[in-house]
């Protein structure tokens, strides 16, 4: 039975909206799989039955269904989120606007609709009689500000970005794919309230920079964590940026959810779902760096090129959905030294088991050959590495394995198995010594959600994880961790909701004194009128070291780095209240106060033998106001996004700032649509690093590494789409950089030169 | 206002927004570029000059000489040239963030340089002589007027003014004690390095 046809079943996969299923179970039916797959998907499920003490009880079920479509035209839309207000349930609509709740218990319930650019849209009091179906016609108006997306990180299933207590930023394919953003780091840059130092993430200053020692945010690919077991570092490089459906940003502690790392924030990237029908995607871009803006930084380097091509083939035959993507890239760096090639594979496979289960499974792998910069010489020579580092290369191969089995009990209880591997080797060739390192981490979860009724959900679950390293620099390591979490958020008096929960960790890193951390959290969330929501939230986080942090023996360009056995988790208590409001349908205001205080934060440091080492800060406050405005006119062709934060982030020891924590962080940018042409800038302003680490200044390490300025970089765009005209093919012109600013994020790195990137995709 | 007046007026209220957008940025970018390869001037500190000659005698392999540096300490005796340095109590020429280094395998050297006008009661010429920059220093010859005693002179810095004269030996192979075990680092252990 095709998706499109009258009463085709529509499995709804909580978490996972745009999953769709057919109508029959698949262990009665004739597909693809074998008759082992069955067999092992059976047991799985049985295994999974027994373990878990809840009862499917579908018998006297009745279902909703219906179509939704545009209010103006009649025409179907296809990805509008639906949730079953009252249960845990949500899904999506098809390409013909269908979708069917099925094996739905008798009982009222509410439904909310929406869909990016259209009113959000409710029915509530929806009867259902046992045995009988419901059938609804939906119509959504256009609405230029869509201010309630759906979003999965902030408490582990789907909400309206209004009804979560704390900040989250959101980034879409479209914005994505517009920017040609290669490795998604690069889309942070454009997330108010987040900065990068390189690769490095530092949401509302939680985090300095560590030569990718540990991370205060956590990286999740759909929920499932993606960070190394050696260093802890987030790799963005692995995933294929062009793979996202959407980037989920939670701003502050999040570790009463997701345990250690979540100390700053979250970044859980939505990957894209397989579609229904067959799709090839080829993308290829190309492009040229300017040359030095100063004649005795010319390195004689040459031009400057930058290339890539992805491709990606999908399909889905009976109720198992297939996506095999690939890339090469390759960037000659505008500095000496600072080449990469890339390549990047990833594997995407859905199977709906039945009405009610459905597994999904993941793979991606890396391999990647790049020059080392480190620093550079000094300015006079600032595009060059110091002599000793001439030649310098890192090569990276990195295979991530993940598995989610989702199985909905009830029409108020799902729960999920989640588990993944994460496989990371690299060598190099800095300082003259090979140095290699190869970690594996495994993790597993299994979390349940039930709902008993429409303004309750409760969240828990279990989680375990361990990790194996052997790196020359960090040694023979091992380390696991357990963790235990709750949450339930409910109504106290209409309009006022409450969240409350903790998550308790325990964790053995080696050699380190084993730490168990209890996090729990308060949000509150009040909704006066429609369009309006005051939210407040506090909540305590936890870090543990990474390996990287806690065991580095090494020199570092006459720098001997040493252990430390002795250090600690940090931990952190974190407050925010905020305010968003639509205004006039045309505009979104959001205003937030935050603060985050620190116990034991680990920064790298100089020892009274000046050696380095990552040291427990003993107390940090970083503290500051964020407010972001959004404007949208003509059914979101004309989009205007500005946003300010201001941190400060204080050393309550030594009552300096934290180092690389800029103060001002102010991001504008603007997109039109004019038929088949598009157009967008971009501008940031960062304000200049006030504290850096000085000792390598002094030191002589980074000579003239103390220069630096505030950071100005404007991007533009233009983009045409000729599918309006029936051509399977987008053009995007990208001159990033325009007015060729010089500026350093890190000491003695000067960052992107003006860059000019034409990008060539078409759908098959 | 028809729809077709209500896009033209959203489309010039969209124009303007792009312009004030480039307008902005580039007004806030200031139409410079940001950083260039001249570093800008330190703040200004009463300065003044040290000058002498440096004769040197039974230099070392080339493979123990990482760098070679000449230093002015504040405090004799001083608790690390590196620390020295980090706490602003000494001054080293060339400075370590310099590229130049002094040379090696010369019989003599004729220096000047700047420094802020200070007492300064060790002024010493110290080797490098393994990779580690923090602990891998010793010193090789140091200023004192009388070479029995081995005990070093102070050197007095007037602003805007030079003091000559200030000659040092260094003998690699017969150096001048150092002042605290811990003066110097001794540590020499080679590690495999990132």
């Amino acid at each position: 039975m095709g998706l499109n046809a009258p009463g085709g079943d529509i499995t709804s996969v909580f978490t996972q909206p745009q999953k769709i299923s057919h109508p029959t179970p698949l262990l009665h039916r004739e597909g693809s799989f074998g008759h082992n797959s069955r067999a092992i998907l059976r047991l799985t499920l049985v295994c999974c039955s027994i373990a878990f003490p809840f009862q499917s009880v579908f018998a006297q079920l009745a279902f909703i269904k219906g179509k939704v479509v545009a209010r103006s035209s009649g025409e179907p839309l296809a990805g509008v989120n639906i949730l079953l207000q009252g249960t845990t349930r949500g899904m999506a609509t098809n390409v013909g606007g269908v979708f069917q709740f099925s094996d739905v218990r008798p009982g009222t319930y509410g439904l909310s609709f929406s869909l990016v650019g259209y009113q959000r849209e409710t029915r509530p009091d929806i009867i259902v009689r046992e045995g009988e179906a419901v059938e609804l016609r939906i119509e959504l108006t256009p609405s230029p500000i869509q201010g309630e997306p759906i979003i999965v990180t902030a408490n582990k299933y789907e909400q309206s970005l209004q009804d979560v207590p704390v900040s989250v930023s959101t980034m879409d394919a479209a914005s994505i794919a517009r920017r040609n953003i290669v490795t998604l780091d690069d889309a942070l840059r454009y997330v108010p309230g987040v900065n990068l130092t390189e690769w490095q993430v530092n949401i509302r200053g939680s985090s300095g920079y560590s030569r990718g020692a540990g991370s205060r945010v956590l990286l999740l690919v759909d929920g499932i964590p993606f960070t190394t077991g050696d260093t802890g570092e987030l790799n963005f490089e692995s995933f294929p940026a062009g793979q996202t459906e959407r980037v989920e940003v939670v701003k502050g502690a999040g570790s009463a959810l997701y345990g250690s790392s979540a100390l700053g924030g979250v970044i859980n990237i939505i990957t894209k779902s397989i579609p229904d029908q067959p799709e090839t995607r080829i993308r290829a871009y190309g492009g040229l760096y300017s040359g030095p803006a100063f004649s005795s930084w010319d390195w004689g380097g040459g031009t400057r090129f930058l290339d890539g091509q992805a491709f990606s083939h999908s399909r889905t035959v009976d109720n198992v959905g297939l996506l095999i993507f690939g890339s090469r890239a390759a960037d000659d760096g505008f500095r000496q030294n600072d080449y990469r090639r890339r390549y990047n594979g990833y594997l995407k496979a859905h199977c709906s088991l039945s009405s009610y289960d459905a597994l999904t499974t993941t793979f991606s792998i890396l391999h990647q050959n790049r020059g080392s910069f480190l620093y550079w010489k000094d300015l006079p020579y600032a595009l060059v590495p110091p002599d000793p580092q001439q030649g310098d290369i890192v090569r990276s191969t990195r295979f991530y394995w993940s598995g989610l089995y989702t199985h909905t009990v009830s029409s108020t209880f799902l729960y999920d198995v989640k588990a993944m591997w994460y496989h990371n080797k690299w060598e190099d060739t800095i300082d003259t010594l090979t140095n290699s390192s190869r970690s594996d981490v495994v993790r597993g979860e299994l979390q349940g959600t039930w709902s008993p009724s429409a303004t309750n959900v409760a969240t828990f679950g279990i989680e375990v994880s361990t990790d194996k390293v052997n790196a020359d620099l960090f040694g023979k390591r091992s380390g696991y961790g357990i963790a235990l979490y709750a949450q339930d958020e409910f109504e106290v008096l209409p309009p006022l909701k409450a969240t409350i929960g903790a998550r308790f960790d325990f964790q053995d890193l080696d050699s380190l004194e084993s730490t168990g951390q209890l996090n729990p959290k308060l949000g509150l969330i009040y909704r006066p009128m429609e369009g309006t929501a005051v939210r407040a939230s506090f909540g305590r986080g936890f870090r543990a070291p990474a390996v990287a942090e806690a065991f580095t023996d090494a020199f570092i360009s006459g720098l001997h780095i040493i252990p430390n056995p002795n250090l600690k988790p940090e931990r952190s208590w974190t407050y925010e209240i905020g305010v968003s409001q639509i205004v006039w349908s045309t505009a979104q205001l959001d205003l937030a106060l935050f603060r985050s205080d620190f116990d034991y934060l680990i920064e790298s440091g100089i020892t009274p033998q000046l050696q380095g080492q990552f040291q427990n800060v003993t107390k940090a406050r970083v503290q500051g106001i964020e407010t972001s405005a959004r404007f949208a006119f003509l059914d979101n062709a004309v989009l205007l996004n500005l946003s300010y934060t201001y941190v400060y982030p204080k050393d309550l020891t030594t009552d300096d700032i934290l180092k690389y924590r800029p103060r001002h962080l102010l991001y504008v940018n603007g997109f039109a649509q004019f038929g088949m042409f598009n157009v967008g800038v971009d501008f940031r302003f960062i304000s200049r690093v006030e504290r850096i680490d000085d000792e390598l200044v002094t030191l002589g390490i980074v000579k003239n590494g103390d220069q630096r300025v505030a950071i100005y970089v404007t991007d533009l765009r233009l983009g045409m789409d000729f599918s309006r005209i029936d051509v399977p093919l987008a053009a995007q012109l990208n001159i990033n950089n325009i007015f060729h600013y010089n500026y350093v994020e890190l000491i003695g790195n000067i960052a992107s030169a003006r860059n000019i990137v034409l990008t060539l995709e078409t759908k098959l | 206002m028809c729809p077709f007046n209500s896009r033209n007026l959203h489309m010039a209220r969209f124009r303007v927004a792009v312009l004030s957008v480039l307008v902005f940025a580039l007004s806030l970018s200031g139409c410079d570029k940001g950083l260039s390869p001249s570093a800008p001037p330190p703040p200004p500190i009463p300065m003044g000059y040290i000058s002498g000659i440096i004769r040197y005698q039974h230099w070392p392999s080339r493979d123990s000489l990482h760098d070679l540096r000449l230093v002015a300490f504040r405090i004799f005796p001083p608790s690390n040239i590196v620390n020295e340095v980090l706490l602003g109590r000494a001054v080293v020429y060339p400075p370590l963030g310099d590229t130049a280094l002094v040379p090696f395998f010369v019989d003599s050297l004729r220096y000047l340089f700047i420094l802020p006008a200070a007492e300064y009661k060790y002024v010493v010429v110290a080797q490098q002589y393994g990779p580690t920059i923090t602990t891998d220093w010793r010193a090789v010859g140091q200023y004192d007027l009388d070479t029995n005693l081995a005990v070093p002179s102070p050197v007095t810095i007037a602003a805007n003014d030079t003091s000559r004269n200030i000659n040092i030996n260094v003998d690699f192979r017969n150096p001048p004690p150092t002042p605290t075990a811990a003066l110097f680092g001794t540590e020499r252990t080679r590690r495999r390095y990132h």
